[in-house]
C-alpha cells in the first residue's frame, strides 16, 4: 500500500485562550482598534464642544449608564422580537422555497422572475409598502426583517442544490437510491455550504432591515431611544445606542459563524481557517 | 453474459446532431474481464454509461443475462473516473453508500463496507475525509463502494486514468489481485492503455471514433492468475506493442480525417 495520510494540522478560528492572546493577528488587530479609539478620544477633546461629538470615554460613561438601565433593554426587547421573528421566516422560507426551487425546474421557472424583480429591487423601497399595506405592528416589522433576509437565503439554496455535480447524481442513480434518500443523504448535505452561507449573508442583511425599520420609520424600539437622545443633543448615548447596535450586528454575525462552522465541520481541514 | 446488439446513440445539442455510436455489437462473457479501448470519444464512456443503465441507446439494445437494460440495478455497480465520493461523509460512509442507497441497515452495510476496505488496503482509514486521501486511495474507497454491493457486474470507466504513473501501476496490480481472488466478477473496464488492458484483460474491445464502432475483438492470450511477472515478459511486451500501434494508426487516420472534413467545410 502506498498510503499517504494527507491530512493538514486543522486550523480553525482563533479562540480566546492564552495561546491566542500572543497571536500576532489578535494582537495586529487589538492594537488597531485601541489606536482607533485613541484617536476618536484626541479629535473629540481638540473640539470646543462636544454636543455633536461625544469623547469616547463620555460615549463609554454613557453606555455603561445604558446597561444599567430597564429602558434600554426593554427598547431592545422591541426591536429584537420582530428581528427574531423575521430572521427565522426568512430562514426557514428561504431554505424551504430554496430547495423546492433547486429541484424542481419548473418551480424554479415559476419563482425566478419574482425573485429576480425584487432581489433587484433595493428592500428599503417596500419598507413604505409593507408600513402601508401591514401597519407598523409586530407582523409588519417583522416582515420586513424577512424581505431583507429571504432572498439571500432563498438563491443560495436553490443554487446550492442546482450545483449538486451531474456525477454525484449519476452515482447515486447508478446505485439506485430513491428520491427521499436522495434527499437526505446528497441533495441536504451537499447543498448546505450555499444554504450556511445564504443564511449567514440573510442575517447580515436581516440586521440592516431591523436599523433600517427602526431609524428610518417605526421608531417604537431602539430606533425610539435614537431619536430622542438626538432631540435632546445627548451625544454621548446617542453614540452609546449606535454602538450597541454595531456590536449587536458583530454577535449575530458570530454566531451564525458558529453555527457554520459546527454544520460544515466535515471540511474544516480542506478550508483551513474560515 | 452482456450482449450489446446493434447499439448507435446520436446526442443533439442546439439543433446539431452527433452520432456518438453506430451500430456496436459484441459480447462480454459471464466472468471474464472485458476491455474497452479505443481513441477518445469512441464513445467507450457512452457505451459504459448504457450497460450501467444511465443513458439509452437511440436503437438497438444492451441485455444482461437475457434481461434488457432499462434503468441502474442492483445486479450492477460502477467506478468512476474521477471517483465521485461525497465530500461531507467519511470514507466508511462512502463506502457503504451503494448499500445505503438500497436501504439496507447501518449495521450490515457498515460491517460489509468495513470487509472491503479492508480489501483494498484501506483498513484504518474508515473515519478521515475523502479531502484527507490522495487520489490512489480515493479511488480505492470507489473500489470498495463498488464490491460492498456485491454486483454481478463490474463496471469501471477509465478508473486509473486520473493517477499518476507508478499509483496507477500499483492499482492495476491491485485490482488484478483482488479480481482474480473474488469470484471473478463480469467486468467491463474502460480505459486508454493497452497496458493496463493487456494486463487485466480476458478480452479486449477495439474501438474506433466517427462514428464509435468496434474495430476489432482480441483475446488476450496471457493464462491466469497473473501477476506482476507478466508486465516483463517478452510476450507481453509484443503484445501490447502490437496493440498499441493500431491504435496509434487509428488515431493518425482519424486526425487527417477530421483535418480533410475542415477543408471541405471551408
Amino acid at each position: 500500500m502506498t498510503a499517504v495520510d494527507g491530512r493538514g494540522e486543522p486550523t480553525g478560528s482563533p479562540r480566546l485562550g492564552l495561546q491566542s492572546l500572543l497571536d500576532p493577528r489578535f494582537l495586529v488587530g487589538s492594537a488597531a482598534i485601541v489606536a482607533g479609539f485613541l484617536a476618536w478620544e484626541i479629535y473629540a477633546r481638540s473640539l470646543d464642544n462636544n454636543i455633536f461629538f461625544p469623547t469616547f470615554l463620555s460615549m463609554l460613561e454613557a453606555l455603561v449608564d445604558l446597561v444599567q438601565d430597564p429602558e434600554f433593554w426593554g427598547a431592545y426587547r422591541l426591536t429584537l422580537i420582530p428581528f427574531v421573528w423575521g430572521l427565522l421566516a426568512s430562514i426557514v422560507l428561504g431554505v424551504v422555497i430554496g430547495l423546492v426551487a433547486g429541484l424542481s425546474r419548473t418551480t424554479w421557472k415559476l419563482v425566478s422572475p419574482y425573485v429576480a424583480f425584487l432581489h433587484a429591487l433595493p428592500v428599503s423601497v417596500l419598507v413604505p409598502v409593507v408600513v402601508v399595506g401591514l401597519g407598523i405592528d409586530l407582523v409588519a416589522r417583522s416582515t420586513v426583517v424577512f424581505l431583507f433576509g429571504f432572498f439571500e437565503v432563498m438563491l443560495s439554496t436553490a443554487a446550492g442544490v442546482a450545483y449538486i455535480s451531474n456525477d454525484i447524481r449519476d452515482m447515486a442513480r447508478s446505485f439506485g437510491m430513491g428520491p427521499v434518500r436522495f434527499f437526505r443523504r446528497v441533495v441536504l448535505p451537499g447543498a448546505m455550504p450555499a444554504i450556511m452561507a445564504g443564511t449567514r449573508i440573510g442575517t447580515g442583511r436581516a440586521v440592516v432591515g431591523m436599523v433600517v425599520m427602526e431609524l428610518l420609520l417605526v421608531s417604537v424600539g431602539v430606533g425610539r431611544l435614537v431619536a430622542r437622545y438626538r432631540a435632546d443633543f445627548d451625544s454621548p448615548r446617542l453614540y452609546a445606542v449606535v454602538f450597541t447596535l454595531a456590536a449587536f450586528g458583530l454577535l449575530a454575525l458570530a454566531v451564525m459563524r458558529r453555527i457554520e462552522v459546527y454544520a460544515l465541520r466535515w471540511r474544516r481541514d480542506a478550508q483551513g481557517a474560515q | 453474459m452482456i450482449l450489446v446488439k446493434e447499439v448507435s446513440k446520436v446526442f443533439t445539442r442546439d439543433g446539431k446532431s452527433f452520432e456518438a455510436l453506430r451500430d456496436v455489437t459484441f459480447e462480454v462473457a459471464t466472468g471474464r474481464f472485458t476491455s474497452l479501448i479505443g481513441p477518445s470519444g469512441c464513445g467507450k464512456t457512452t457505451l459504459l454509461k448504457m450497460m450501467a443503465g444511465l443513458t439509452r441507446p437511440t436503437s438497438g439494445t444492451i441485455k444482461i443475462d437475457d434481461k434488457e437494460v432499462s434503468g441502474s440495478g442492483p445486479d450492477r455497480a460502477l467506478v468512476f473516473q474521477n471517483f465521485v465520493l461525497l465530500p461531507w461523509a467519511d470514507v466508511l460512509t462512502n463506502a457503504a453508500f451503494g448499500l445505503e442507497a438500497r436501504g439496507v441497515p447501518k449495521k450490515t452495510r457498515e460491517d460489509m463496507a468495513r470487509w472491503q476496505l479492508d480489501r483494498v488496503g484501506l483498513a484504518g482509514f474508515e473515519h478521515h475525509y475523502p479531502h484527507e486521501l490522495s487520489g490512489g486511495m480515493q479511488q480505492r474507497v470507489g473500489i470498495a463502494r463498488a464490491l460492498a454491493v456485491d454486483p454481478d457486474t463490474l463496471l469501471m470507466d477509465e478508473p486509473f486514468g486520473s493517477l499518476d504513473t507508478i499509483t496507477r501501476h500499483v492499482m492495476q496490480l491491485d485490482l488484478l489481485r483482488l479480481w482474480q481472488e473474488t469470484a471473478s466478477k463480469t467486468t467491463v473496464f474502460v480505459t486508454h492503455s493497452m497496458e493496463e488492458a493487456a494486463l487485466l484483460s480476458d478480452h479486449v474491445i477495439i474501438m474506433d471514433t466517427r462514428p464509435g464502432r468496434v474495430a476489432e475483438v482480441v483475446e488476450v492470450p496471457f493464462p491466469r492468475p497473473r501477476d506482476v511477472g507478466l508486465t516483463t515478459s517478452p510476450k507481453y511486451q509484443a503484445f501490447t506493442a502490437e496493440l498499441s500501434h493500431q491504435l496509434e494508426q487509428m488515431q493518425r487516420v482519424d486526425m487527417a480525417r477530421s483535418a480533410q472534413l475542415t477543408e471541405e467545410n471551408d
